[in-house]
């Protein structure tokens, strides 16, 4: 069975600062990781392979630097790792991704002589942009069918059964492979590295796709021109109520709390 | 397909069914397209999808929420939902009629619905929206969502290809006034479902009861972090959700601690929880966490000045957590 894992590499801060030039965000200095959700669908085709016998592939699509998310999940246990890079894929909404990740998809399979990936999973959304859609777009365009917020994955003849937490329903659903499936919440945690596969990951090949190597891709289509979606706006949310600083002894912060809790009406 | 943006006219809305009547959400957002299409001089429609008969008197019941046509689709293969035979049937009635937006609500369903059909359509499509406005400048719906974990709000537009595409969260707008005395059109498009729908099927369905308590519609949660100290520390938030009428939550620390079960975490792989008060108690509040927290009043106890729990605090006590929650509980039981 051969497993393909969409990763994608995510501020690990509350801090987002933005180039006010070009509404970028700004990426140096910030520390970066792999999206949780991510990390669970890595987890969860680790499980897989432990399970049934499996290949796992991840890929990402970003700047150079998102290579060092591709080697976490290469740590603890996916087989190998592509990065997808290239400043014609700046800006790209998740239409314009998801039409790049799915020729990205299409061509490591084709390398790798496999036909197509049984499965494909996706964190089901992300930390920083979470929209929830590159997973069930990425599924159009590559025109297999899609389950979201799976919590589980079983592997049966035919393609898999998925448990699916949605709208206060847990679900079992069969899918024919292929298929993709995005991942919520998972049973555990993801495991952590250990020194030994650390040290193994950092060494490891992590193959860039660049434009050049995508021939399938409509330039047109991709980046921040070819999106259909364009951010035309961006301010601070506002803050319901100024934020109110207690940093005396606690005989003084404990009546004023105890204060606004009266006054709000919750003693 | 590729819609032209003058080439299409009309407002959809998707009018998702549960349980055999419509959701919330979609009555409230014909009352927020019908301004939409009153600023643009375009008909308000809605869109519903349900088995044989399944319908029923739903499409009067949209027009009198607002819609001036209803797209009905009934049939075999549209009793549950269905990505693939939904998203089929929703594209299929856009190359025909060729909206200018189609607005589905938030829900899990709509989210696995709306990215597939925006791709289907290779339209843009806008995430978990909190308000739509019409821009008579550029003539496009300006979408207004949070990004970033809620630091920032963003506005999305779609210029130039059509059906613009959102969705949009409950809650945001009223209930329309319900008007009995609205006429609207109501259109039956027999449309059969999707042969590839029988890709995935449903096995079983469980309203889902072992996921922990119900903290979604609590007022009141008192959550608990690393700060904690200690499994022995973490118990006394109990005593302290009790004075208050509410429930204990966490971050992610006291759950790989073993401090409190999985199904009270709070934050992006855990609950999204939205209360009157909020009181984190020596958590950090890492952008995980935070993103499931919506509260009227948050205050927020750390030792570290500098926490980012502190950027979402309404009142924000500079302390050690477990001193405060004992010095607090004292203080209620008096």
């Amino acid at each position: 069975m051969n497993i393909l894992v969409c990763v994608k590499q995510v501020p690990d801060t509350m801090e987002v600062k933005i180039d006010e030039e070009n509404n970028r965000l700004i990426r140096d200095g910030v520390p970066y990781t792999v999206n949780p959700f991510d990390s669970n669908a890595v987890e969860l085709a680790v499980r897989m392979k432990e399970r049934y016998g499996a290949c796992v592939t991840v890929l990402s699509m970003g700047p150079v630097q998102a290579s060092e998310s591709l080697r976490e999940c290469l740590a603890v246990g996916a087989d190998d790792a592509f990065l997808i890079s290239g400043r014609e894929f700046g800006g790209s909404d998740t239409l314009a991704t998801s039409r790049v990740l799915s020729e990205g998809i299409k061509k490591i399979a084709a390398n790798k002589g496999i036909g197509a990936f049984d499965l494909i999973l996706c964190g089901r959304q992300s930390s920083d942009s979470d929209t929830a859609q590159v997973g069930p777009e990425t599924a159009e365009f590559l025109a297999i069918p899609q389950v979201t917020y799976a919590t589980d994955i079983e592997k049966t003849d035919a393609g898999f059964i998925v448990t699916q937490a949605a709208d206060g329903r847990i679900n079992r659903l069969s899918v024919t492979a292929p298929c993709l499936v995005t991942i919520g919440k998972i049973a555990g945690f993801p495991r952590y590295s250990n020194m030994m596969s650390k040290i193994a990951s950092m060494s490891a090949a992590v193959p860039v796709l660049s434009a050049e190597d995508l021939p399938a891709v409509n330039p047109e289509t991709v980046g921040l021109l070819g999106s259909p979606t364009k951010m035309t706006g961006m301010q601070a949310p506002k803050k319901m109520k100024s934020g109110e600083i207690l940093d005396g002894g606690m005989g003084e912060i404990i009546p004023r709390v105890a204060e606004i809790l009266a006054d709000q009406g919750f003693i | 397909m590729l819609v032209k943006k003058e080439d299409s006219n009309g407002i959809w809305v998707f009018a998702e069914l549960c349980g055999g009547s419509v959701r919330k959400v979609s009555f409230e957002l014909l009352g927020a397209a019908r301004r939409l299409a009153d600023a643009q001089s375009e008909k308000l429609a809605a869109v519903i999808l349900a088995g044989d008969g399944g319908a029923s008197e739903i499409p009067e019941e949209a027009i009198a929420f607002g819609a001036d046509e209803v797209y009905v689709v009934e049939g075999p293969g549209y009793e549950t939902y269905n990505t693939e035979a939904y998203c089929c049937a929703i594209a299929t009635l856009a190359e025909k009629y060729r909206p200018s937006a189609i607005i589905i609500g938030a829900t899990d369903l709509g989210r696995d619905l709306a990215p597939r059909l925006a791709a289907r359509l290779r339209t843009g499509l806008t995430a978990d929206c909190i308000d739509m406005a019409y821009n008579s400048e550029t003539a496009n719906i300006d979408w207004i969502c949070p990004a970033f974990g809620g630091k920032l709000i963003v506005t999305i537009s779609c210029p130039d290809s059509r059906p613009q595409m959102g969705t949009v969260r409950q809650g945001m707008y009223d209930l329309p006034r319900r008007s009995d005395a609205r006429r609207g059109r109501i259109i039956a498009e027999p449309i059969p479902a999707s042969p590839e729908s029988s890709l995935v099927r449903v096995l079983d369905t469980v309203v889902s009861a072992a996921e922990g308590p119900d903290l979604e519609s609590a007022q009141v949660i008192v959550a608990g972090g690393h700060g904690m100290g200690s499994a022995e520390n973490f118990e006394k938030l109990y005593r302290l959700a009790e004075l208050l009428g509410g429930k204990v939550a966490a971050s992610r620390a006291p759950v790989e601690f073993g401090w409190i079960d999985e199904g009270c975490m709070i934050g992006h792989s855990g609950k999204s929880v939205s209360t009157k008060l909020y009181i984190a108690l020596g958590i950090s509040g890492t952008i995980q966490h935070v993103a499931g927290v919506k509260s009227d009043l948050i205050i927020a106890v750390n030792k570290d000045r500098n926490a980012p729990i502190f950027d979402i605090a309404d009142i924000s006590v500079v302390g050690d957590a477990n001193e405060f929650v004992s010095a607090l509980v004292a203080r209620l039981e008096k």
